[in-house]
């Protein structure tokens, strides 16, 4: 009795110990590592040997793409010329340079009035309301940068990724009131009896394409003949 | 009949010499004599205000300039002259669209500014003429730099010799004893028309006021000025007017309705 104890404490610590065991590096479906940058994995790599280095592709020009139509752009119409004079402020007189030698004084010149302006004014130079837009030409290819420098090494960044979530929790179907729809209880019409209807009976050969004897029903109150 | 003509030709000879000094005297113009290596440096200063306008847009610009000009006689022949006029020195400040832009040719102006730029281009470029001995333009070799537009938005006064036209720093009038104050005349072309009358006269010095009008091309102008000018030389030693300038300005191809009111003061004198 004391040795079937043993054992069954012997199996019972061995299940607990293999389950610990297996909690510790989760390789469940949710651990899901971020896939490898290209060029990383070197080709041939294996525990204990170097692969060849991965050879990094030089950019090559792609087609230029087609510059998209653009409509003229057009200017808004200039105003007219206006035939009114604009009013400007009168300059004070300003005093002369010195003169090496004495002079008389002279009188202020006194500020004439504002003079008409010309007949005719001239026509704006610039002709069209559009402008010209030239379409800017493809630049050249720059100069093909450093190509970054990766070893394949390094700490993978790891995160969880949840794959089907919401799997162990069903979704709750409450009862919905007859009202809701569409579980509105239809309602049922009553069936429209025909009271003349021509009940086609076949003839004797079973065929009923050929005018068979028609059994006319007798009409409710019909006055006998 | 011998005593008669010896007579008569006695008589005849102060007559002669009447006339003869009076027909002088109404031709008579101050005689300048220009003298080789003769200076003359004239200073302008100008307040100009000017209003731009096209629909609902307005440009005000407002200016000071002060202009130095030296008028040096190269060669002198039959009384008239070679003439090289340079620009020495501008200052200018010119104010528009809430800026204000200010320059010195002391300085080194600015390569961002094109007025600064601009204005340095006219310092120290001769215009070359031959002007004969009242001052009038015979030939103009070459002009002053700057044009007249550029010279019209920063407010500086632009020196065009055109010949048949006197040099500004001179005026040919007929300058004479006899003149009295209120003594007027008028000198007409085919676009400017100007009145002189004679304010007061002295010794030394005439001062005469005018009013000119001037109707050519897209802008009209009006000028009120005062001169007082040396006796002698004919050299215009003070120069004050008051002037108001209309019409139209094409700028980038758009033409705009303007208006421009200037005083301006000067002096000339000979070094």
């Amino acid at each position: 009795m004391k040795k079937i104890l043993i054992l069954l404490m012997l199996v019972s610590l061995a299940g607990i110990t293999g389950r610990t065991y297996a909690q510790t590096g989760d390789r469940s479906d949710w651990n899901v590592p971020p896939p490898l940058p290209p060029g990383t994995v070197p080709k041939g790599a294996v525990p204990g040997k170097a692969g060849k280095a991965a050879t990094v592709v030089p950019v090559v020009d792609v087609p230029q793409p087609a510059m998209p139509k653009l409509g003229e752009v057009e200017l808004a119409a200039l105003s007219p010329v206006s035939l009114i004079i604009p009013v400007a402020a009168v300059p004070y007189q300003p005093a002369f340079p010195s003169l090496p030698f004495e002079t008389p004084e002279i009188p202020v010149p006194a500020v004439p009035e504002t003079i008409d302006l010309p007949k005719q004014a001239p026509a704006d130079e610039i002709t069209g309301a559009t402008t010209d837009f030239p379409e800017p030409q493809a630049p050249e290819m720059p100069a093909t940068p450093n190509a970054p420098l990766t070893t394949g090494k390094g700490p993978v960044e790891t995160f969880k990724v949840p794959l089907t979530p919401g799997l162990l929790q069903q979704p709750v179907v409450n009862d919905l009131p007859g009202t809701s729809f569409p579980f509105t209880e239809w309602s049922v019409l009553p069936i429209v009896s025909n009271i003349h209807f021509v009940l086609v009976l076949p003839d004797e050969k079973g065929d009923i394409r050929s005018k068979p004897k028609a059994l006319k029903r007798k009409q409710k109150n019909a006055k006998p003949k | 009949m011998k005593v008669i003509n010896h007579n008569i030709k006695n008589h005849l000879l102060p007559f002669f010499i009447l006339f003869i000094y009076t027909a002088n005297a109404q031709t008579l113009h101050p005689d300048t004599k220009f003298k080789k290596g003769d200076e003359f440096q004239r200073q302008i200063v100008i307040k100009s205000n000017c209003v731009l306008q096209r629909g609902g847009q307005t440009l005000n610009i407002s200016t000071f300039s002060a202009v130095t000009k030296l008028y040096k006689v190269n060669e002198t022949a039959n009384k008239g002259a070679s003439i090289n006029v340079t620009i020495n020195k501008i200052i200018d400040t010119v104010n528009a669209l809430g800026h204000k832009v200010v320059y010195n040719s002391d300085n080194k102006p600015d390569p961002s500014s094109d007025i600064q730029m601009t204005l340095s281009q006219m310092i120290g470029k001769p215009a070359v003429i031959a002007v004969d001995e009242t001052g009038k333009v015979l030939t103009a070799q070459k002009q002053l730099p700057g044009s007249d537009t550029q010279l019209w938005f920063v407010g500086i006064q632009p020196e065009y010799f055109a010949p048949g036209n006197n040099v500004e720093f001179m005026l040919d009038f007929p300058a004479n004893s006899f003149l009295k104050k209120g003594y007027t005349w008028a000198d007409n072309s085919a676009s400017t028309s100007t009145t002189y009358t004679i304010n007061s006269v002295t010794g030394r010095t005439t001062t005469i006021t005018y009013t000119s009008t001037d109707l050519q091309g897209n802008l009209n102008s009006k000028t009120n000025g005062v001169l007082l000018i040396d006796n002698d030389s004919g050299v215009i030693l003070k120069r004050s007017t008051q002037s108001v300038t209309t019409g139209y300005v094409v700028v980038k191809g758009v033409v705009y309705t303007a208006i421009r009111r200037t005083a301006t003061s000067e002096i000339c004198y000979k070094k």
